[in-house]
């Protein structure tokens, strides 16, 4: 199962490699990584989506998370793949949106990795 | 005899109203007007005209006319009618010597006119007067009449009274014996009948100026006059004129001819009843023939002359004239009399209509003053109350101002901080995103210097290298540790900030404010209370009372949103309380002697009250805590402004709670607060 992390911050793609180094190295997780929404819909094109999981942020220059999430629900609008977004804190109405447009499910930044390593295990 | 010739004359002075020629036409068709007349004032009017054309006639019936006119116009009360009779009549009554009677009509006439204002009429009446007295020789009398008409002529300009003012005049004087003076009266009188080509009149009038030249012994000039009266053939006159002629004969003591016209005089006069005429006629023949000594004749016209005389100058007739006069004199002086009388009256009527007048001005002016004075005052009493009301909406408007003012600064201060909220929350955005990144970093970094020591524990080291790379590793871990603390703490500000500007959730609902505000009051008691783990002296200690209304009524609000700002406020209130407890010195500016007293005698307490205002609710936490001085209270609802030492605050709690109460609830939150007595914080949210 690759995991797709859609976030126009580099730093991410660090984070996430030094944060879950051990489950890399270990094969656990796949992690892939996407600057914009446009971006990961180019990657997904040549992926089988159910062996994908994408983890997106909403606010991002371009297509944001929530236009990603209508253009991959367009396509399948049941499943797969399986979609995580990642709201800013207090921004409950991205909240709302992006599960009335069939995202699984949602984290608020600051990321707690703990949650994540949890959330991640239980849907791979 | 002088006196009769006086007479004589003085009769044929009235020839004025004989000038009219005798036409019998005329009489029948008088006469035949009168029987056929239905008016009375028609009948009177004839009747004196019949008795102007008999005067020269029938004198006798000319009177009868006269008499029946006068007591005619009696009789209708017909007053003019009476005048003219009287003057018609007085003349013919002058001629026949009834002086009597004339004198009676003449001064009733002479009333008449004074009552009735017929001043041509006076003045005629007033010269008939003079002319009756002159004959008297009553010339006081006399010349008071004729001042009184030459008083109407002169005051009303009558022309027509020009002729017999003169020709009377010249009578009076003639009369009186100032000849010159007479002689000028009668040349006016001729001049005044020259354009008129009056006969009669003229005739009479030559006749005075020759007896007048006669008196003066101008013999030629006097006969000339003489028989220029006779060129007018006036019949009437013949008898004074022959007489006039006989005298001036006798005078030149021509006896002849004297006689002649003597007995012509006589005869004409006995003709048309001229009495004096014929006394005085009879008296020269008798005196002529007694010259030429023919005695016989002589008495036989002594004899008709005394004959005559007797008739024309009984007692009876003198006695009656007399208390004519006399009454007269008396009805003049009860007039006078009633002339002063009346002007007494006049004059006190004045002085009263005055004395009224002026009353009245006075009143008016004293009514006006008074109106005046009234209006004023009321003016001053509305004045005075304008005034008072002018007070009280100025003190309104500066009382409305202060607020408007207040207002003004709590708005500038609410956008203020609306911008300030949305710039923060604008800035929180952006800052929480890297901070994520720090916290994150930091706390991996903890992790990874974790892992390094592990595997550093894997390799064999020198001791001594060993320990220096523990204690690297150990201020590494310290560090990130220290990162993480601060960043997890701006972390928390931020979040503070981003409640600011998200949008609530939750949804209104009818709440109980009481059952809320005690809620949230013992949560943070309580929540304080386990908080506190400091020493005994510290730790936190306070009471605190509860006044609710309990016919609050339940009110629409977001209960989560009311409880976070009841929260902040019963927070801060048990804080402050806690701290004037712990330091009362730095609280009070107290001395250090009465430290421990204070400290002792002071009791945190904090006071929450409910109470519906209107359609307000209001809910009031007060605290006996350490105050706030006008600077602080300027700023707290700013956000990031504490008291509260570094750490323990975030600056956001009352700025929050502002943007809920005033933003959320269409609220007002106010502050009162006294430093080192203690704070209030008022919260008013509507209820409709």
């Amino acid at each position: 199962m690759k995991i797709l992390v859609v976030d126009d911050e580099e730093d991410v793609r660090t984070l996430f490699q030094q944060r879950f180094r051990r489950e890399i190295r270990a094969g656990e997780f796949d992690f892939a990584f996407s600057g914009s929404g446009e971006e990961a819909l180019e990657f997904l094109k040549d992926q089988d989506l159910e062996a994908v999981l994408i983890l997106s942020d909403i606010n991002m220059p371009g297509m944001s998370g929530i236009e990603l999430l209508r253009q991959i629900r367009s396509k399948s609008p049941t499943s797969p793949p399986t979609i995580m977004m990642i709201t800013a804190y207090g921004d409950a109405q991205s909240h709302d949106q992006a599960l009335a447009l069939g995202a699984n499910d949602f984290l608020t930044k600051p990321l707690d990795f703990i949650e994540l390593k949890q959330k991640l295990q239980s849907s791979l | 005899m002088k006196k009769y010739i006086c007479l004589f004359l003085f009769t044929f002075t009235a020839n004025v109203l004989f000038a009219q020629s005798f036409n019998a036409a005329s009489i029948d068709s008088l006469k035949n007007e009168l029987s056929k007349a239905k008016h009375d004032t028609t009948k009177v009017l004839i009747l004196d005209k019949l008795t102007t054309l008999f005067a020269s006639s029938n004198p006798t019936q000319a009177l009868r006319y006269g008499r029946e006119a006068w007591a005619l116009a009696s009789k209708i009360k017909y007053d003019k009618g009476k005048v003219l009779s009287a003057l018609s009549s007085c003349q013919i009554m002058l001629n026949t010597s009834d002086y009597a009677e004339a004198l009676n009509k003449l001064l009733e006439a002479r009333y008449i006119c004074e009552k009735s204002k017929m001043p041509k009429e006076l003045g005629n009446i007033n010269l008939k007067l003079a002319l009756l007295y002159t004959n008297r020789k009553q010339f006081k009398s006399a010349l008071e009449y004729l001042s009184k008409a030459h008083q109407v002529r002169d005051s009303l300009q009558i022309p027509d009274l020009d002729y017999p003012l003169n020709q009377t005049s010249g009578y009076v004087y003639k009369d009186m014996g100032e000849f010159q003076k007479a002689l000028g009266f009668f040349k006016n009188a001729y001049q005044n009948l020259i354009t008129k080509k009056a006969a009669h009149q003229l005739s009479t009038t030559s006749y005075y100026i020759g007896s007048t030249f006669a008196a003066l012994n101008q013999r030629d000039s006097a006969l000339a006059y003489f028989r220029k009266s006779l060129s007018f053939q006036a019949k009437f006159h013949e008898g004074r004129v022959y007489y006039g002629l006989a005298s001036v004969f006798k005078a030149s003591n021509q006896l002849d001819s004297a006689i002649f016209y003597a007995k012509k005089a006589l005869t004409r006069s006995n003709e048309n009843q001229f009495i004096p005429i014929t006394v005085f006629s009879a008296q020269l023949l008798s005196e002529l023939y007694e010259k030429k000594n023919d005695l016989k004749s002589a008495l036989f016209y002594t004899k008709i002359a005394t004959a005559e005389k007797d008739s024309l100058f009984n007692e009876e007739q003198i006695r009656q004239i007399e208390r004519l006069a006399y009454d007269e004199k008396e009805r003049e002086l009860i007039i006078q009399r009633r002339s002063e009388v009346h002007q007494a009256d006049l004059e006190d009527k004045i002085k009263i209509y005055g004395i009224s007048t002026l009353l009245i001005i006075v009143l008016l002016v004293l009514f006006f003053l008074y109106r005046n004075n009234k209006i004023k005052h009321k003016a001053n009493q509305i004045l005075h109350s304008q005034k008072e009301e002018i007070d009280t909406q100025r003190a309104k408007a500066e009382k409305a101002f202060q607020d408007l003012k207040a207002t003004q600064a709590q708005l500038i201060q609410s956008e203020k901080l609306a911008s300030l909220g949305e710039l923060t929350a604008g800035i929180a955005h952006e800052i929480q995103n890297p901070l994520n990144f720090v916290n994150n970093f930091s706390e991996l970094s903890i992790d990874l210097t974790q892992e390094l020591k592990e595997e550093i524990e894997k390799v064999s080291i020198p001791e001594k290298d060993k320990e220096y790379i523990d204690e690297i590793i150990g201020d590494l871990t310290q560090n990130q540790q220290k990162i993480n603390q601060h960043g997890k703490r701006a972390s928390s500000i931020v979040k503070g900030m981003l409640q600011h500007s998200r949008s609530s959730s939750g949804e209104k609902e009818l709440t109980d404010m009481n059952a809320l505000t005690d809620e949230y009051l013992r949560l943070s008691y309580h929540g304080l209370r386990a908080k506190d783990k400091s020493g005994s002296t510290s730790r936190f200690n306070a009471d605190f009372r509860t006044d609710f209304d309990e016919n609050l009524p339940k009110i629409a609000v977001i209960p989560q949103e009311i409880g976070r700002v009841l929260l902040n406020l019963f927070n801060n209130a048990f804080y402050a309380v806690n701290q004037r407890r712990i330091d009362p010195v730095e609280t009070l500016h107290a001395t250090s002697e009465a430290t421990q007293s204070l400290q002792t005698q002071y009791h945190p307490m904090i006071f929450v009250t409910s109470k519906k205002i209107g359609n307000t609710i209001e809910i009031k936490v007060q605290d006996n805590g350490t105050g706030m001085s006008e600077e602080t209270k300027a700023k707290i609802f700013q956000p990031f402004f504490t008291t509260k030492p570094t750490g323990e605050g975030t600056g956001l709690g009352l700025s929050l709670s502002y943007d809920i109460i005033t933003k959320g609830h269409g609220g007002t939150l106010e502050v009162e607060s006294i430093e080192g007595e203690g704070t209030t914080f008022i919260i008013k949210l509507p209820y409709i």
